[in-house]
């Protein structure tokens, strides 16, 4: 009996041994899961270098694993402690294998226990972790918010760079306004300068205002006054007009009406002389050509003075026609004929063939060849020369007519062109000239575009120049013709 | 055998120079008719076709170019030959009697009446 007791105690030793071995192994393994547990906590720590308090607290944690691992040993010990008290007390207790039980159940309530710690340290290692990760996030977001710090500080620093720099302005702006103040003042002094002249030049202007307003009325009543007197001079010149016509409708009659008793006395006087009426005798004869003589002459005269009327009052008609001045000039030299051959003048004339034929006013040329021709023979003595050039010039065709004749003397020269002027030697030699001839001729030519001049010496001769122009004469408006001899 | 005398119609107003101009063509051959205004010379004219006609311009009541625009209108007077002589004698007058038809316009006073008779031989014989 005792045997089996002591075999019974040796298997319940065994388990009891096996129980321990197995807890021991449980605790190596915890161990192990420690150190695993401190490998990782290192490797956290080797990773998560800042995270030393961590690590600390995983070492006290171990610490703590240690001494509830020492605990253990220590229990295991007092196991073993009483694992040998029951193996001492083996025999004591060999049929208490309800406290073997109630060991277990310790032992179960240590592995509770264990389980519980373990599931604190992976609690407290979750804890951890989260830790980490919200140190990461809080360090994460001091990096961001250092970043910002910074950005915000370069802002600040830039921020105050522009006010250094603004500042920099408005300081210097401060100085101009300071100047520019100056400035202004004296401006303001100008202004005030120039204001009191202007002020002073203002009331100038008012004066003279006033005195242009006054030359502007005394101005308005001459315009006044001048329009009046120019509607008068109008009326007057109308009037004048009106009395020119007049007048040279009443030359024209009176010269109509003092021709007509001198015509029938020029006819009367003619028939006599060719002794229609009966023979004369010589003194008869030679008494009815003096009479016949002084009718021409009168009629000559009265010729004249109606176109001096007509050139002075300007109402002669120029009627320009196509003319061969060749012609004009022969039928005028032929017309003084029995006069050249009377005196036996010498006379030439010259025409150039390459004259055209010009718009000219054919009594206005005849009586210019007239007027010259006539004084040619008239102012030379027998046998003289007389010498008639036509020929172009330039534009106009310059006809000169020289003589050998008495010529002009020199202090009479510049009147020959007057009205009723007749040089002295003039009149010894030709009584009868009128005076009129070359002053209707100068007139005339003035107011048609040509031009007439002489040259003289006396005792040896004169020439008289006159021009017409190519292009001719341009027709004029007027009430009648100058009339020829 | 004599050759028929020339008929002349002399219309002038003034008798001076109508009663000498007159005798002076009458002295030269010419058978002379008279008349002293337009009128009296168009109805001497048209009633006795004298073989040329010297006619004044300016008369009173019916003047030269009276006598000339109604001696045109005759069949016979339409041809016949006419001087008109004035001493007035401004361009338009001489243009206008010129487009009527006359063969000269003279000058009175420049003419002797010599000359006169010799011009109208001219025309006559020119015909």
């Amino acid at each position: 009996m005792e045997n089996n007791k002591t075999k019974q105690f040796t298997v319940t030793a065994r388990k009891k041994e096996s129980a321990r071995r197995k807890l021991a192994v449980t605790a190596k393994e915890k161990e192990s899961a420690r150190l695993k547990l401190a490998v990782t906590a290192k490797e956290k720590e080797s990773v998560r270098s800042k995270l030393a308090t961590v690590a600390k607290q995983l070492a006290v944690t171990a610490k703590e694993a240690e001494s509830v691992r020492r605990k253990l040993a220590v229990t295991a010990k007092e196991k073993e402690g009483v694992r040998n008290k029951l193996v001492i007390t083996a025999k004591k207790l060999a049929t208490t294998a309800k406290e073997a039980e109630s060991v277990r159940r310790k032992l179960a309530v240590t592995a509770k226990e264990k389980e519980s710690i373990r599931s604190k340290l992976a609690m407290v290692a979750r804890q951890l972790a989260t830790t980490a990760k919200e140190r990461e996030d809080a360090r994460r977001s001091l990096v961001v918010t250092a970043k910002n710090l910074k950005i915000k500080a370069k802002q600040l620093a830039k921020t105050a760079e522009e006010k250094e720099y603004v500042r920099g302005k408005l300081e210097v702006t401060a100085k101009q306004l300071a100047t520019t103040a100056e400035e202004k003042e004296e401006v303001r002094s100008r202004l005030a300068v120039v204001a009191k002249k202007l002020a002073a030049t203002a009331k100038e202007k008012e004066n003279v205002r006033q005195k242009l307003a006054v030359i502007a009325k005394q101005l308005k009543d001459k315009a006044i006054q001048l329009a009046v007197t120019a509607k008068e001079m109008e009326l007057a010149n109308k009037e004048l007009r009106s009395l020119d016509l007049a007048k040279d409708e009443f030359v024209s009659i009176a010269s109509h009406q003092l021709r007509t008793p001198l015509t029938a006395l020029k006819g009367y006087a003619g028939m006599l002389l060719d002794g229609d009426a009966g023979p004369i005798n010589d003194k008869q004869r030679e008494y009815l050509v003096e009479m016949k003589n002084a009718n021409d002459r009168m009629i000559g005269l009265i010729t004249a003075l109606l176109n001096v009327s007509r050139v002075d009052l300007g109402v002669f008609i120029v009627e320009p026609e196509r003319l061969s001045l060749k012609k004009v000039a022969e039928d005028a030299l032929k017309d003084l004929g029995m006069k050249i051959e009377g005196k036996k003048l010498q006379v030439e004339m010259n025409f150039e063939n390459n004259i055209p034929l010009i718009n000219a006013d054919l009594n206005i040329v005849r009586m210019i060849f007239q007027n010259l021709f006539t004084n040619a023979v008239k102012y030379t003595p027998a046998g003289g020369k007389i010498n008639i050039n036509i020929k172009k010039d330039g534009p106009n065709v310059l006809i000169s007519v020289a003589d050998t004749g008495y010529g002009i003397p020199s202090n009479v020269q510049p009147k020959i062109f007057t009205k009723m002027f007749r040089a002295d030697n003039a009149r010894i030699k030709d009584p009868d000239g009128t005076g009129l001839g070359l002053y209707i001729i100068k007139s005339t030519l003035e107011k048609t575009g040509g031009k007439v001049w002489f040259e003289s010496v006396e005792n040896k001769g004169s020439t008289f120049y006159v021009t017409l122009p190519l292009e001719g004469m341009k027709k004029k408006e007027g009430t009648k013709r100058l009339e020829l001899k | 055998m004599d050759t028929p005398r020339q008929k002349i119609l002399i219309i002038e107003d003034e008798l001076s120079i109508l009663n000498g101009i007159s005798d002076k063509f009458t002295h030269e051959g010419f058978l002379v008719t008279k008349a002293v205004d337009g009128q009296d010379g168009l109805d001497k004219a048209l009633k006795e076709h004298p073989d040329f006609i010297i006619v004044d311009n300016l008369m009173p009541d019916t003047d030269g170019f009276y006598f000339l625009e109604n001696l045109r209108k005759d069949e016979w007077g339409k041809n016949s030959l006419v001087i008109m002589w004035s001493n007035s004698h401004d361009s338009s007058t001489i243009a206008r009697a010129k487009k009527i038809g006359i063969i000269d316009f003279m000058i009175k006073s420049e003419w002797e009446y010599r000359d006169v008779v010799k011009k109208v031989r001219e025309y006559i014989d020119a015909k």
